[in-house]
C-alpha cells in the first residue's frame, strides 16, 4: 500500500478540526440560548389566566391595527377573518389588504360583509404599489379592506401599516390563526415597557392534525405526517429555544411576519418591509436595531412565549424544500444588506451576538456541516484521521443535536405545558432522536439550494400550496 | 480532548432522555389525578348553585383545590347578589383563609392565583394578607396586591402604596396608571399630592396625571399648564401634559395648548393638535390649518381631525385649505371632508 505523506494527515486533521470547531461553537450558542431561555420562562410573569389579564390591562392596552395580507384566499378568508374579529382585545381593527389576488377574494369579502367603497385619509410614508380602493362594512366598524395592485407579501404589509391609525400594528399571514387572548398577551411588553419596546413576536405552532374550526384551534393533535411532524419539533426548537434565549439576551434578529407585533412609527421610520428580499421580516427587526443603536436610544425586540398563533406546515418534501430554501436566501440577503454590523462594536451585542449567530448558523452553518459529511467519515476510512476525530464530529452532529432538541421539549413541559397528552411527548421525543439521521441532512440540502439560489441572485418566493387545515 | 468531546455528549444527550422519560411518567401520573380532580369538579358544581348549605357536608373529601377554584369561577361569572350570595358560600367553605395559606407558597404562580383570588373577598383577613403580599419580592404580585387593594372599600393611603411597591426608585408602566385611576376616583387629593411631589421619579408623576385627567378634574389644570410650559422642547414629559390637558378638556389649558402647537417636536404637536380638538379651541383654528401641510401625517391627520372637531369654523378652514393649501395640506383637508361625508 502506497504511504501517504505527513502534511496529507496533518492537513485531514486541520480540516476535521475546523469542522468540529465550527460545530461546538455552534453547540455552545444553543446551550447558551437555552439557559437563557429557562431564565426566561422562570421569570416571565405568573398570571396565566385571561381574564387577570384583561382585568389588569384593558383599560390601558394600546390600539392596535391587524394587517392581514391576502392573495388568493377566497376558500378561507371569511373563516380568519371572522377569527380575527373575534379576538378578545378592547381596543383594535383588521386591515385586509387583498393583493391583487387572482380569485375572488375582495369579491366574497365585499359581499359577506356588505362593504362599501369608503375614504379614509391614510399616510404614505411606505412605499408600495397603488391602492385601488378602500371599503369598509358599515356593520364591522372594526373591519377595513385595502383593495391594491399585486406587489408581494411585503408591499401589502407596508400599505396595511400605511392605512392603521394606531400607535401599535400586528402583522400577520392571512391563514395566520390565533389564539383568542394573543393580542392581550403580546401587548403586555408595550404597557409594561412602553417607552423603550419597538417589537414583540409571539410563537407560531403547527395546525396541521388539530382540529380547526371558526378560524380557532378547538383540539391540538399532533400531525400525522413525518415532515410536519419533525416540523413541530423544529419549531419548538426555534421559538422556546433560539429566539426567547436571543430575547433575554436582547439579541433578538427576527419576529416572524406571521405574527409579529411593532411599534407604527418605528416601522414607518426605517422603511416599512423591504420588498426586495425574501427574509423581509428578518430585515425589518435587523433594521429596527440599526436605527435605534444609531440614535443611541434605549430599546427593546422582546419575544414572548405565551402569545400563540398557528400555521399550516408544509407535507410535501418539495414544499417544504422550497420554503427552506427560500429562509435560507431570506437570511443570507439580509446578512449581505447590513454586513457593515457584524462585529461592529458600534452595534453592540447585535454586531456580536446577533450578528455571530446569522454567521455561525445560517451563512457558514450549513455549508461546514455538508463539508463534514463529505469529507470527515472519507478521511477516517482513508485512515488520514483517528477514530477519535471521527467520534467528535458525529458528537457535535448527532448526539449534541439529540440533546439540545430534547432538552427543549423538556423546556416545554416544565414550563409550558402544550402539549396535551404523554404520548405526544413521547412521540416528539422520538422525532427529536430521528430528525438527526436523515431529515437533518435534507434540510441541510436544501439550505445548501438556498445557497445556490442566493449567488444566482434568484428572486420571487417560489411555489407554496396550502392542503388547508382539517376543520370539523 | 476529542474523545471528552465524545463523552460529553453522550452523557448530555443520555441525561436528556433520562429526564424525559421522567416526565413522561409523571405527565401520565398527573393526567389520571386531573381526571379525578375534573370528575370532583363535575360533581360539586351543582352543590354550590343548589345554594343549599345542608349540602356542603357532601363535599368533605374533596380536594381544597377543587372548591376553591370553582368558588372563585362561579364569583366571577356573576354580578350583583348571585356574586354576593357565591362570596358568602366561598367564605363558609373556607376559601378566603385557603387562599391566604397559599400566598405563603413557594410557587409565583400560586401566590399570584391567590391575590387575584383575594381581591374578590373585602373582609378584614384578605385586606391584611394583601397587605402582606405587597411585602413579595415579586413585583407583579406587589401590584396586583395594590390592585386589589385599591378596588376595596377601605383602601391604604396612596402614599404608603407608592412606598411599598418602590414607585420612588423604579420605572413605573403603564399599569401604574391603572392603579391611580381607582384612587383618582375617590382620593384625587392624594394621587394630584403624587403630581406636584418633585422627588418622584417622572414617570410616575406622569401616570398620576393621566389618571387625575381621565376623572375630568379641572383644578389640577392650572398646575399642568405651568408644567407644560416649563418642559423642554423634546422631552417625552411635553405630549403627555397635552394629551392630560386634552383629556380634561377645559379651556384654561389654552396658553400650554398654543405653545404645544407651535412646538418642533412631533409628538408635541400631535398632542397639542388632539387637545385644541377636544377643548375646541377656536383662536387655534389658523395654526391647526398651518400644521395641514407638516411633512408628519400624524400632525397632519390630528390637525385635520381638530378642525373638524371646532365645527362650522374648522370646517371652513379644511375647505379653505382643501381649495388653496399646499399639495399636502389640499389632500389631508379633502381626504378628511369626504371621510366624514362633508361636501368640499
Amino acid at each position: 500500500m502506497m504511504e501517504m505523506p505527513s502534511w496529507l494527515f496533518r492537513a485531514a486533521e486541520i480540516v476535521t478540526l475546523l469542522v468540529i470547531a465550527c460545530g461546538l461553537v455552534q453547540i455552545l450558542f444553543y446551550i447558551v440560548q437555552l439557559l437563557f431561555a429557562a431564565l426566561a420562562l422562570h421569570r416571565r410573569p405568573a398570571y396565566a389566566s385571561t381574564s387577570a389579564l384583561w382585568d389588569r390591562f384593558a383599560d390601558i392596552a394600546p390600539s392596535i391595527a391587524i394587517v392581514a395580507p391576502a392573495y388568493n384566499e377566497e376558500l378561507s378568508i371569511i373563516e380568519s377573518v371572522e377569527a380575527l374579529l373575534a379576538l378578545h382585545y378592547p381596543d383594535f381593527e383588521v386591515i385586509v389588504v387583498n393583493d391583487g389576488s387572482k380569485d375572488k377574494t375582495l369579491r366574497v369579502l365585499i359581499d359577506h360583509y356588505s362593504m362599501r367603497p369608503v375614504t379614509r385619509y391614510h399616510d404614505r410614508a411606505l412605499v408600495h404599489r397603488p391602492i385601488r380602493q378602500l371599503y369598509a362594512a358599515p356593520e364591522r366598524p372594526r373591519l377595513w379592506l385595502v383593495d391594491k395592485e399585486n406587489g408581494g407579501k411585503a408591499d401589502a404589509m407596508n400599505a396595511g401599516i400605511n392605512v392603521a391609525r394606531t400607535p401599535i400594528v400586528c402583522v400577520i399571514d392571512a391563514d395566520t390563526l390565533l389564539e383568542p387572548d394573543a393580542l392581550m398577551r403580546a401587548a403586555r411588553p408595550f404597557i409594561e415597557d412602553p417607552a423603550r419596546t419597538v417589537a414583540v413576536g409571539g410563537t407560531i405552532r403547527i395546525a396541521n392534525g388539530c382540529r380547526v374550526e371558526g378560524g380557532r384551534v378547538l383540539e391540538a393533535h399532533l400531525p400525522r405526517n413525518f415532515f410536519a411532524l419533525v416540523q413541530v419539533v423544529e419549531y419548538l426548537r426555534a421559538f422556546l429555544m433560539a429566539r426567547l434565549g436571543l430575547s433575554e439576551l436582547q439579541s433578538l434578529m427576527i419576529i416572524s411576519g406571521a405574527f409579529g407585533l411593532f411599534r407604527r412609527n418605528s416601522v414607518i421610520d426605517v422603511g416599512g418591509f423591504s420588498a426586495d428580499t425574501v427574509g423581509e421580516d428578518m430585515e425589518l427587526v435587523v433594521k429596527l436595531h440599526r436605527r435605534m443603536r444609531d440614535l443611541k436610544r434605549p430599546y427593546r425586540v422582546v419575544y414572548i412565549p405565551e402569545p400563540v398563533s398557528w400555521t399550516e406546515a408544509p407535507e410535501t418534501a418539495a414544499i417544504l424544500g422550497n420554503q427552506r430554501a427560500r429562509w435560507q436566501r431570506g437570511s443570507l440577503e439580509t446578512f449581505r444588506t447590513h454586513k457593515d454590523m457584524f462585529l461592529n462594536p458600534r452595534y453592540g451585542r447585535i454586531g456580536f451576538l446577533g450578528f455571530g449567530q446569522v454567521f455561525l448558523v445560517d451563512v457558514i452553518g450549513p455549508l461546514v456541516e455538508v463539508a463534514g459529511y463529505l469529507l470527515v467519515p472519507p478521511l477516517w476510512m482513508l485512515g488520514l484521521i483517528s477514530v477519535d476525530y471521527l467520534l467528535a464530529f458525529l458528537a457535535v452532529i448527532f448526539t449534541f443535536g439529540i440533546f439540545i432538541s430534547v432538552a427543549t421539549l423538556i423546556l416545554e413541559e416544565v414550563q409550558l405545558r402544550r402539549l396535551p397528552r404523554a404520548r405526544d411527548l413521547v412521540i416528539l421525543t422520538a422525532v427529536a432522536v430521528l430528525e438527526n439521521f436523515g431529515y437533518r441532512q435534507l434540510n441541510n440540502f436544501w439550505r445548501l439550494r438556498g445557497w445556490w439560489q442566493f449567488l444566482r441572485k434568484k428572486q420571487g418566493w417560489g411555489k407554496m400550496v396550502r392542503k388547508g387545515f382539517q376543520r370539523s | 480532548m476529542l474523545r471528552l468531546i465524545w463523552d460529553l455528549s453522550l452523557l448530555l444527550a443520555g441525561l436528556a432522555l433520562v429526564v424525559m422519560v421522567s416526565l413522561v411518567v409523571l405527565r401520565a401520573l398527573s393526567t389520571s389525578s386531573r381526571k379525578r380532580l375534573l370528575a370532583a369538579r363535575r360533581r360539586l358544581a351543582p352543590l354550590l348553585l343548589d345554594g343549599d348549605s345542608a349540602a356542603y357536608g357532601d363535599i368533605d373529601g374533596m380536594a381544597d383545590s377543587v372548591v376553591t377554584e370553582l368558588t372563585l369561577d362561579l364569583i366571577q361569572l356573576v354580578r350583583g347578589a348571585e356574586r354576593t350570595q357565591f362570596i358568602v358560600k366561598a367564605t363558609e367553605l373556607g376559601v378566603p383563609e385557603r387562599l391566604r395559606r397559599q400566598l405563603r407558597s413557594v410557587s409565583r404562580r400560586r401566590r399570584a392565583a391567590a391575590v387575584q383570588g383575594l381581591a374578590l373577598f373585602d373582609d378584614a383577613a384578605s385586606r391584611g394578607a394583601l397587605m402582606d403580599a405587597l411585602g413579595d419580592h415579586d413585583d407583579d404580585i406587589k401590584l396586583a396586591a395594590a390592585l386589589a387593594l385599591a378596588r376595596g372599600e377601605t383602601r391604604p393611603g396612596l402614599d404608603e402604596i407608592v412606598a411599598r411597591l418602590g414607585l420612588r426608585d423604579e420605572r413605573s408602566s403603564l399599569l401604574t396608571i391603572t392603579l391611580f385611576r381607582h384612587y383618582a376616583d375617590y382620593a384625587p387629593d392624594e394621587v394630584q399630592e403624587l403630581v406636584l411631589d418633585l422627588d418622584l421619579p417622572l414617570s410616575v408623576r406622569l401616570a398620576a396625571i393621566e389618571a387625575l385627567a381621565n376623572t375630568g378634574d379641572y383644578r389640577l389644570v392650572p398646575a399642568i399648564v405651568e408644567l407644560g410650559l416649563r418642559a423642554p422642547e423634546h422631552s417625552e414629559e411635553l405630549p403627555r401634559y397635552l394629551h392630560a390637558l386634552g383629556r380634561i378638556g377645559h379651556p384654561a389649558a389654552r396658553e400650554a395648548v398654543l405653545a404645544g402647537l407651535a412646538s418642533s417636536s412631533m409628538p408635541a404637536r400631535v398632542a397639542a393638535a388632539g387637545a385644541a380638538g377636544r377643548i375646541a379651541l377656536l383662536e387655534s383654528a389658523e395654526q391647526l390649518t398651518g400644521l395641514l401641510g407638516a411633512p408628519e401625517w400624524w400632525v397632519r391627520f390630528r390637525a385635520a381631525e381638530a378642525l373638524l372637531q371646532l365645527g362650522g369654523p374648522g370646517i371652513a378652514h379644511l375647505r379653505g385649505a382643501a381649495e388653496h393649501g399646499g399639495e399636502l395640506a389640499r389632500e389631508a383637508a379633502a381626504a378628511m371632508l369626504a371621510e366624514r361625508g362633508i361636501a368640499p
